[in-house]
């Protein structure tokens, strides 16, 4: 039986109801294969690409009442790249999360740094990010065929290295991030056997940037596009898309979703689903 | 405060380059080596220091001896690049017995971005100095403590592309013992090293240079205000053209420089505390290398103002237009003057 957790990159509030989350749970699992879901819903709020982001103090407390009252668990996911300015916004939510959230709530780490952060409290359960999982996202068709033997070795983690599992059970991770990589994956790999693995499909990210397009909008041409823009949040109006680069073999289209350019893999054919622990679907 | 004086750090790839770097003023060195186990088991693809062609790296043991030996004989230092997105299992067996050999030929540090080949390295007792790639993707010093919790000894950081200066600054303000690098000069990727799981190797262009390009559609997430729809597809059209410029074919008669230029932020990284500014390019024509570290010493060494600055750069390169660095188009620190 495997878990199900939604984490949609934008408008999280509206993902609190779990009818809403279960009603696409069902629209998902009708194409899959014969999974079972446990009754426990997770929404994941807070972004992987951006630490401005990251909910206000008073918007997560609103979703853990809500998802108290509604049966549905939050985990907060923090961004690949947090700064000592961030970083102090993330102590807050950290706080707040031990205080306020469910014993065992997870916190998904995207940016080491979060890791130790966490170390101080010890009812949040550490859960590491896909950000962190650096395998090769090849979403060049010809670059893959150039690669094509190589693709096995592309497929497995590093959790195949026994220091890291070591390392990661030292700081009481519990679970480890995957992307429905188009290469393939190999999970069976692992050598960390007690580590809870975690699938997110179907947007993946092929990389991240910190030059914002969208904190540059309302901007005058000399201002645009420099690390650590102040923004108001203008990547949750819109987002752009490619339209023909990534065609070939209809592998997948790019569209850049705030700091992260993603791909898509609708399809968890060879996939081996039964390594995995939880289904971690990803919406825009 | 008084200004510091930074290192300046350059790629090489032949011994012969050495004397000619150092006269321009390489205060230090780095390297990327594929040696032939390695490429016997992986080819070039499967990189090892992400740089998955020839000429950016050094090809066998003879000739990696050689560079090292040279560059200490000026006195200098050598680090060596293994800053892959990541090295699993099968990778790490063959790396290691490319450290141990490395070892022997004491280069000055091993430059390292994934976690688990500096945990390996500590349990192979690897004793050439550790240092932390900008892959590795060091953003605050909870990352640093948790490096030093695994007991992972390192004495240099480089941070991130994009690290803001003040971020930098907060930074080296904890760790006062600890060296810190930055980037200066070109290989202006729009895309953080650390979480980009892209290949350099394209057919159709690298990933970094051609993705960006392709993105032209908006989609709005619900209807806009006209002003709104305008703005945003203004600002596409800036990013488009911010980003495709400096990403024309390089190396051209006319002197076009390689993208990525932080000549105006050099005074800001001396006062924060930098201790040494990389100058990247490990493919790049060694008279195009040579040209950009004259440049950084020049800015280094003197007293210039921005305006000065610019004029200096516009007469290395003659076909670049100050108008373009007026709009921060090549710069690695926009904003910073």
């Amino acid at each position: 039986m495997k878990q199900f957790a939604l984490f949609p990159l934008f408008e999280q509030e509206k993902y609190l109801f779990r009818n809403r989350i279960e009603g696409i749970l069902k629209s998902m699992i009708t194409n899959q294969n014969n999974l079972t879901f446990s009754k426990e819903m997770r929404l994941y709020v807070g972004s992987e690409s951006c630490e401005n982001l990251m909910p206000s103090r008073e918007t997560l407390a609103k979703y853990i009442r809500l998802g108290q009252e509604r049966s549905v668990s939050i985990c907060l996911v923090t961004p690949f790249m947090i700064t000592p300015t961030g970083s102090a916004r993330l102590s807050v939510l950290l706080g707040l999360m031990n205080d306020r959230a469910a014993k065992k709530s997870e916190v998904i780490i995207n940016d080491w740094g979060a890791l130790e952060m966490l170390q101080k409290y010890p009812r949040l359960v550490p859960v590491i990010g896909r950000a962190l999982n650096k395998m090769r996202r090849s979403v060049n068709p010809l670059a893959e065929t150039k690669l094509l033997p190589y693709r096995s070795l592309f497929g497995i983690s590093i959790l195949s290295n026994p220091a890291i599992c070591k390392f990661l059970k030292e700081k009481k991770v519990k679970a480890f991030g995957y992307d429905n990589l188009w290469h393939g994956i190999a999970p069976s790999k692992s050598a960390c056997h007690d580590l809870k693995t975690h699938l997110y499909f179907p947007l993946i990210p092929v990389s991240f940037t910190s030059n914002c397009l969208f904190a540059s909008t309302n901007r005058e041409e000399n201002d645009k596009f420099r690390c650590g823009l102040s923004c108001k949040r203008e990547c949750q109006e819109y987002y752009v898309a490619n339209s023909s680069y990534f065609d070939a073999n209809n592998k997948s289209n790019l569209l850049m979703l705030s700091r992260g350019i993603y791909g898509c893999n609708n399809s968890l054919e060879g996939i081996p689903l039964k390594d995995f622990d939880r289904l971690v679907y990803v919406l825009h | 405060m008084a200004e510091r004086y930074c290192l300046i750090t350059s790629p090489v790839v032949h011994k012969e380059e050495i004397a000619t770097l150092v006269e321009a003023g390489v205060d230090e060195f780095y390297a990327g080596f594929i040696p032939g186990s390695w490429r016997a088991k992986f080819g070039y693809l499967v990189s090892i220091n992400r740089r998955e062609i020839k000429t950016a790296n050094v090809l066998s043991f003879q000739d990696i001896r050689s560079l090292i030996r040279q560059v200490h004989s000026f006195g200098k230092k050598i680090f060596l690049a293994f800053n892959a997105c990541t090295y699993n299992d099968i990778q790490l067996k063959a790396l290691k017995p490319i450290l141990f050999s490395l070892e022997d030929l004491q280069p000055d540090g091993f430059i390292i971005s994934d976690l688990g080949l500096l945990l390996m390295a500590k349990e192979w007792l690897i004793r050439t100095p550790l240092i932390i790639s900008s892959d590795f993707g060091v953003y605050n010093s909870f990352t640093l403590e948790l490096l030093e919790s695994a007991g992972i000894a390192f004495k240099r950081v480089i941070f991130s592309r994009y690290l803001p200066l003040g971020e930098m600054k907060r930074i080296i303000s904890d760790n006062p013992n600890r060296e810190f690098e930055a980037f200066l000069m070109n290989d202006r990727c729009p895309y953080e090293g650390s979480v980009c799981y892209a290949h350099h190797i394209a057919p159709l262009g690298t990933f970094c240079r051609a993705s960006l390009s392709q993105l032209k559609k908006i989609f709005f997430r619900k209807k806009a205000s006209y002003q709104e729809f305008e703005r945003s597809h203004e600002n596409l059209e800036h990013f488009w053209r911010h980003e495709t410029m400096m990403h024309q074919p390089i190396n051209d008669p006319c002197g076009r420089p390689h993208p990525g230029c932080g000549l105006c932020s050099i005074k800001q990284l001396q006062n924060i505390g930098i201790h040494s500014l990389k100058i990247c390019g490990r493919d790049h024509q060694i008279e195009s290398r040579v040209k950009t570290v004259r440049l950084v010493k020049k800015v280094l060494s003197g007293r210039l103002s921005s305006e000065e600055i610019v004029r200096l750069y516009c007469e290395t390169y003659p076909s670049w237009y100050p108008e373009l660095c007026e709009k921060g188009y090549n710069c690695t620190y926009k904003g910073v003057k």
